[in-house]
């Protein structure tokens, strides 16, 4: 009995390691796809890619007449000059294949990465 | 002696535990990767195009751009000196085979959705201007006028040259965004792709097969929501989709909507009892012009036009209904 190997604490120490092997093997193969990050392009060319991990306040991105609002939670069109504004209408962009068009302006504003609805396309 | 014992024995366990930790790490590997797309995002045909390669990359986006790029050069009304402006300005144009081919299919299918599809709508289009910058009600008289001078069968094909009456216009807009995803066919056929997702702006292309060996999931957008809600799911297999619906482009005036699908019939916007219509079909042309015919004619008069083409559709009435074709009544998940 003098001999114990094994206190308490170390099966505890052991049991979390174990399972923290675990989490660590298993989390990229079970995770829905990567950061969101969220494209700005006007006529096809990307203007800005933002990684909404990495936001910590708002910014205002400027695309033609366009004023996109970028905040930790998603991005939004704030400001248009174009006659219909459905690109403002869109409201916040929040979710990954969330996307507001300008079709006057040729600006795109994409929340890319995996959609968290696991739909492959949206027809509209 | 003792503490040398249990040091030891404490040694191995650790041991042991980084072999299991290895273990854990080698069996993760082996199960099913998820495979991440290459996803690219463009402007093309007055919308976005989103595109999405399993087994692709760059080299072949860039391609399907260029391709779906110099498509739109040649049958836009909006780009000067395409193929369709230079008809419009001066009623005749002599091209290549291809795009007296095009118009000869756009014209077949205009005869066979009887007449409720048709490209020849250009001036019916820009007198009501929907969404653009002088949208109104135009008068009877100025509708009477625009009808006279539309419809398929006015437009002569021989050889490869068009003609077109005096007043007559072509506007491809209802047809446009499919035709993009049959030029991204054409260039994924000759690809590394095993899988793809083609949207131009509502149509969609689905290719190949789904990287997790399931059918395509595909959301129909609720007509009453926003962009991004979705009101029923389609599983699909490699085919085209496109959806036309009254909550796309319109303007209210008095409490009534206007929507920019208008009838070559009585050259009104679409009223037919729907909401929406998205058709399933063996082409981008067909999936796009059918929608857009199916809108038009509602439910009842499609069924036989989607017969006719060996087409699909779900439609979305004014009450809420939704009601799909028999070929894909099983493919129809209700959120």
């Amino acid at each position: 009995m003098n001999r114990k190997l094994l206190r308490k604490n170390d099966l505890f120490l052991i049991g979390i390691l174990l399972l923290a092997a675990a989490f660590c093997s298993l989390l990229p193969k079970l995770s829905h796809g990567g950061a969101c990050r969220v494209q700005i392009l006007q006529d096809s060319e990307l203007l800005y890619e933002i990684d909404l991990s990495r936001v910590r306040e708002t910014v205002e991105y400027q695309a033609g007449s366009l004023t996109v609002a970028v905040s930790p939670e998603g991005a939004q069109v704030i400001r248009a000059d174009c006659p219909d504004r459905i690109c403002m209408q869109q409201g916040l962009l929040s979710a990954n294949g969330d996307m507001a068009v300008c079709v006057p302006e040729k600006v795109v504003v994409k929340v890319i990465g995996e959609r968290s609805d696991g739909l492959d396309a949206v027809v509209y | 002696m003792r503490k040398n014992w249990v040091l030891q024995n404490k040694t191995k366990l650790l041991i042991g535990c980084i072999v299991i930790f290895l273990v854990i790490a080698v069996l993760a590997d082996l199960l099913p990767k998820k495979e991440s797309p290459y996803e690219n995002t463009s402007f093309a045909m007055g919308s976005a195009l989103s595109v999405k390669l399993y087994g692709g990359g760059e080299e072949t986006a860039s391609r399907i751009r260029e391709d779906v790029s110099a498509l739109e050069n040649r049958i836009s009304c909006k780009i000067e000196g395409s193929l369709v402006s230079e008809l419009n300005k001066n009623g005749i144009v002599t091209a290549d085979a291809a795009f007296a081919d095009m118009l000869s299919q756009l014209r077949a299918v205009s005869e066979k959705t009887d007449g409720a599809f048709d490209v020849t709508i250009g001036a019916l289009s820009a007198l009501w201007d929907i969404g653009g910058a002088n949208e109104r009600i135009p008068s009877a008289d100025e509708i009477k006028a625009v009808l006279q001078v539309t419809g398929s069968d006015l437009m002569q094909i021989e050889n490869n040259t068009v003609t077109i009456p005096d007043g007559m216009a072509l506007d491809l807009g209802g047809v446009g965004k499919g035709m993009a995803c049959d030029a991204a066919l054409s260039v994924l056929a000759e690809s590394d792709c095993t899988g793809a997702v083609v949207a131009s702006g509502g149509s969609v292309l689905l290719y190949g097969s789904n990287p997790n060996a399931e059918k395509w999931k595909v959301g129909v957008r609720d007509p009453d929501g926003g962009e991004s809600d979705v009101i029923c799911t389609l599983r699909l297999d490699a085919c085209f989709v496109s959806t036309s619906g009254n909550y796309e482009k319109f303007f209210m005036r008095d409490g009534k909507r206007y929507c920019h699908i208008l009838s070559p019939f009585d050259g009104q916007p679409g009223e037919s009892g729907l909401k929406s219509v998205t058709v399933v079909a063996e082409s981008g042309l067909l999936s796009d012009a059918l929608s857009t015919a199916c809108f038009l004619l509602g439910y009842e008069n499609s069924l036989p036009v989607l017969e006719r083409f060996d087409a699909q559709a779900l439609f979305i009435t004014d009450a809420g209904e939704i009601i799909p074709t028999a070929g894909i009544k099983d493919a129809v998940e209700l959120i």
